[in-house]
């Protein structure tokens, strides 16, 4: 995927750049979610693979 | 005469502008002093003001001290990457790891650095063309409470800002203190504040989870946002030299030598880059004014997500723990748990507090790596 296609010009008018924040804050908390909820599954595979007590 | 005329060459050069700059950077160095306010890093941030706003100062000439480090360190983003290499081996990751449900308060409290984005946004309709897309994402950067971060990804998208988004950046975080408590109180009834949390949850997290972590986190957010390596790279190796257990000596010197050397020299730069002509203007007032606000949504949008969680929970969690989801590591843990006890002072809830502090040191890399993948 292009992630690049917000910034194939970067907008100066007013308008342009308040529009464009918009789908940034969108992708950006999406993506912040999405990557902390995969952070989230991996926490919970590994305490499951590599519980504590066999360490004892 | 010719001579005299020379030893008067700086004080023919000196403007009011020069002044006011020296004055800022004493103010600073008052204020590391006097108050403790991240003094770490505002005492080197006042005297490199100071410094670079002597008029013809031969600190900031092309072979200056202060021009070779900012080259050494900042223009290549270096001195941010070195101290996260500190930052990684001072965390422990394992009141996350026992409750990683606190990786989602990291998530939602970086809800201020897009904010601030559109807010910066915004200041185009007052005055047009004051903030592009990349400079109004320089200054969201601020909400994510992270020097490393908002210098990093400040210095690639406004390098002309980079003064007052740092000077920003570092004073509000030692002022956390002062900003989220009001916050907090506001959004929250007596009757929340007061809950308890488990202390533990009586999970133990074993030494391999803690070693297989930082490497996961590295490769998984690197795939997602390859331009994030160099800094969940960075503060994910500081930490596994802190975990593996057989490198106690390199994380000793990463946590102390490192981290204060670059610390230093990272304050000193960034105060160089203070310059009158750049520093003051109306965009450096809007950047001080953003980026209080920044952490303002921070801590209220964590708040807010934490009550909006509890709508489907038995087991209530204490929503001061959302506001715990920023970067400043430690204080607002030990801020959220100072004002549990302050309503009941048998709730212990440090922990869990922690838990979000440190997603929240995640949660601010990996939204800054998405905003670098995005505009970058």
């Amino acid at each position: 995927m292009d992630m690049n296609f917000l910034l194939s010009a970067v907008p100066t008018e007013a308008g342009e750049v308040v529009t464009e924040s918009f789908k940034v804050m969108g992708f950006g908390m999406g993506g912040v979610f999405v990557v902390l909820l995969v952070f989230y599954m991996v926490v919970k595979l590994l305490v499951k693979l590599f519980p504590a007590k066999e360490e004892t | 005469m010719e001579t005299v005329s020379k030893l008067l060459n700086g004080f023919q050069a000196f403007t009011w502008q020069h002044g006011v700059m020296m004055l800022i950077g004493i103010v600073l160095i008052v204020l590391a002093i006097k108050k403790q306010y991240e003094p770490m890093l505002l005492l080197p941030m006042g005297f490199g003001a100071i410094l670079t706003n002597i008029p013809l100062s031969a600190a900031v000439e092309e072979t200056g001290f202060l021009t070779v480090l900012h080259e050494a360190g900042i223009a290549n983003e270096l001195f941010p990457i070195l101290i996260f290499i500190a930052v990684g081996a001072m965390i422990d990751f394992s009141p996350l790891l026992k409750q990683p449900v606190t990786l989602f308060f990291g998530a939602a409290a970086q809800f201020g650095i897009f904010a601030a984005m559109l807010i910066a946004a915004s200041m185009n309709y007052l005055i047009p063309g004051v903030f592009n897309l990349q400079e109004a994402a320089a200054v969201g950067i601020i909400g994510a409470a992270d020097g490393p971060t908002s210098i990093y990804v400040g210095n690639l998208f406004a390098p002309k800002y980079m003064g007052a988004i740092a000077v920003a950046a570092y004073s509000y975080m030692a002022l956390v203190p002062m900003i989220q408590p009001p916050i907090i109180r506001a959004l929250t009834t007596k009757e929340e504040r007061k809950i308890h949390m488990d202390a533990d949850y009586g999970i133990k997290i074993s030494k391999t989870v803690l070693i297989i972590f930082p490497i996961a986190v590295t490769i998984i957010a690197g795939i997602v946002a390859p331009i994030s390596v160099p800094l969940i790279g960075s503060l994910m190796f500081g930490n596994l030299i802190r975990e593996c257990g057989v490198l106690d000596r390199l994380s000793a010197t990463a946590q102390n030598e490192l981290g204060n050397l670059v610390t230093l020299l990272l304050g000193i730069t960034i105060g160089s880059t203070m310059r009158a002509e750049q520093f003051l203007t109306t965009q450096t007032l809007m950047i001080l004014a953003i980026g209080l606000l920044a952490f303002v949504f921070d801590t209220g949008f964590g708040v807010l997500f934490a009550k909006f969680i509890n709508l489907f929970l038995k087991k209530k969690i204490n929503p001061m723990i959302g506001g715990c989801g920023i970067s400043a590591f430690p204080m607002s843990a030990r801020i959220v748990q100072k004002m549990a006890q302050k309503e009941d002072p048998t709730n212990f809830i440090l922990m869990p507090a922690i838990g979000a502090n440190v997603s929240g040191q995640i949660g601010s890399i990996i939204a800054g790596a998405i905003m670098l993948a995005l505009l970058g």
